[in-house]
């Protein structure tokens, strides 16, 4: 059986996976989205509450809070169809600061204090696999798609992209959407893992953290995550006690080298189908000598 | 009225300062079509260094002022090269990213190192605090109106370099177009190093400006002065010189009315709401981004 720590630290993993998916979707289609955290604490805010004060189930409070994050999503993606580049990532920063503003000045969430207490679920750890199972197959359909492949070439070229009869604004908010949907869903289980959850969390901090967990995985495939999350979030339990404190600095160091020397992150956008590639090969190597 | 006056003027010095962060971040935008987030860590880390000079040589002030400047100069080149190779290939969310991983060794840095992470305070001699004005029943300190005046001597000196000087003049060409620039035969090292000298120049500046209205520095104020500089330089349009100079002081002297005036509990929702939405009305900010 695993540690209480070691089941906490998978957790934490599986909420941050879906979290950098969801700042991943925009950025196919050259978005910098920051407002997937800003959708996080909607999320957590709202399974925190519906768990404690109107004590909803482990699923409803999930399902609730994809519904609401995509709502509140959805509305300032209408706005952001109109930007691009720079604009948007500097735009929805101002998100972040503007719910927890909004956050520390409803009472019923408890300000400044947070939400404390929010029930213990039994099984948490297999149910966020489960969730990363589901929305990572969602992804993996989503990439590649119709849909996927008109993000791509937004991404690449907006211009020849509307050539091609893509609607750039339509795609724009849908992707900012369901980046919002996997934004909330990783607040709801990163709420019921902390049990409390303050609108301190969500700040400046934690976005850097998910943009250097997105940039040194790799932002052009769905699979970088899987490296990048548990070795960054793991980072101050495995090295040695003498240099944990340095552990914000070692994350911008690794951030600026892997820019410099890495630019597409650890997994490349050709380094999936060069690995497929390689077990074709031996396989029909296999089938020669047989 | 008094205090009104009085609020006014605290405001034009905090818009100043303001300004100038904005003036450098545009100039770097110019020289490497790069959006520089950390420059503001970099003026706040200058402010460190000015501290540690006084600390280990019994407050030499003089010296304290020549570290700051050369400092400033040192860090911002250093800089330089980090974001070239992502500037040549056009890269431009990279460079944000790249800056803040930036930002965040040097906020780091700075609150592992300098005086325990507590706020390091600079003595009166040197903020100028004691001087105050008193014009009737209004009274401010003598340090804004030295801010005020050393914030419109240096626009107006960065103003006549990037207009009228050769260099100057090199620098614009290559933020209009960098393949005919380099055709022409302008030097993309040496101008972009020239430029970023400049702004090292300029931050070292701005970090003397701070120490003498602020009094003291903080690990968490570059974080604080990057939002606030990123933002207002959108809202004016990037590499818009005057757009940003006018909205800096606009902003500086709205936030010291609403600090003095309004209730604090939804003043923060509502600025960063305003913002977001003049941003998203007009994408290219407010006065266009013409170079």
């Amino acid at each position: 059986m695993l540690s209480s720590s070691m089941t906490l630290y998978l957790i934490f993993c599986c909420a941050f996976i879906i979290l950098v998916w969801g700042a991943l979707v925009p950025f196919r289609a050259g978005l910098l989205y920051n407002g997937t955290v800003y959708c996080m604490a909607v999320g957590g805010y709202f399974a925190a509450f519906a768990a404690k004060d109107l004590g909803w189930p482990f699923w409803l409070c999930i399902l609730g809070a994809a519904v609401v994050g995509a709502i509140l999503g959805f509305l300032p993606a209408l706005g952001f169809s109109r930007t691009s580049g720079i604009v948007t990532a500097v735009a929805s920063m101002a998100l972040i600061f503007i719910i927890q503003s909004v956050i520390r000045n409803l009472d019923f969430l408890g300000g400044t204090r947070g939400i404390r207490g929010i029930p213990k679920i039994e099984h948490l750890l297999l149910y966020s696999v489960i969730l990363v199972v589901v929305l990572g197959a969602f992804l993996y359909r989503l990439n590649h798609s119709k849909l996927g492949r008109a993000l791509e070439a937004i991404g690449t070229d907006p211009d020849m992209a509307t050539t091609l009869g893509i609607n750039v604004k339509v795609m724009t908010v849908f992707s900012l959407t369901i980046s919002s949907i996997f934004g909330a869903v990783s607040g709801a289980v990163y709420a019921f893992n902390m049990r409390t959850i303050y609108p301190e969390t969500f700040g400046f901090s934690l976005l850097l953290s998910v943009m250097t967990m997105l940039f040194v995985g790799g932002r052009y495939t769905q699979w970088g995550v899987f490296i990048s999350v548990p070795l960054l979030w793991g980072l101050p339990q495995w090295v040695p006690a003498s240099i944990n404190s340095f552990t914000q600095i070692i994350y911008g160091v690794i951030l600026v080298v892997i820019l410099m020397a890495r630019p597409e992150g650890i997994i490349t956008r050709e380094l999936p189908g060069r690995i497929q590639h390689l077990f074709a090969r031996s396989k029909e190597k296999g089938a020669g000598t047989v | 009225m008094e205090s009104f006056v009085a609020q006014l003027i605290v405001g034009l010095a905090t818009g100043g300062i303001y300004a100038l962060l904005v003036l450098g971040m545009n100039l770097l935008v110019l020289v490497r079509n790069i959006v520089h987030h950390s420059y503001s860590h970099i003026v706040v880390l200058t402010m460190a260094m000015g501290w540690l000079t006084l600390t280990h040589t019994n407050g030499s002030i003089p010296l304290a002022v020549i570290v700051m400047l050369i400092s400033a100069i040192i860090f911002t080149i250093a800089t330089e090269p980090l974001f070239r190779p992502l500037s040549v290939r056009g890269a431009d969310l990279e460079t944000v990213t790249l800056a803040m991983g930036i930002g965040i060794i040097i906020t780091e840095f700075i609150s592992k190192y300098i005086n325990g992470g507590a706020n390091f305070a600079f003595p009166d001699a040197m903020t100028g605090r004691q001087n105050t004005i008193s014009i009737g029943l209004i009274s401010f300190s003598m340090a804004n109106i030295v801010v005020l005046v050393g914030c419109a001597a240096a626009a107006a000196i960065l103003m006549w370099f990037l207009f009228k000087s050769k260099e100057g003049r090199a620098i614009r060409a290559m933020a209009q177009n960098l393949r005919v620039a380099k055709m022409l035969g302008i030097p993309f090292g040496r101008t972009g190093v020239l430029g970023f000298g400049i702004a090292g120049l300029l931050a070292g500046f701005i970090a003397i400006l701070c120490v003498m209205t602020l009094g003291a520095g903080s690990p968490s104020l570059g974080d604080t002065f990057a939002v606030k500089a990123i933002i207002l330089m959108l809202f004016a349009g990037m590499g818009n010189m005057k757009g940003g100079l006018f909205s800096a002081l606009f902003m500086g002297v709205v936030e010291a009315m609403a600090l003095a005036y309004l209730p604090g509990r939804w003043t923060e929702a509502v600025f960063y709401g305003v913002i977001m939405l003049v941003i998203i009305w007009k994408p290219n900010g407010l006065f266009g981004n013409k170079h």
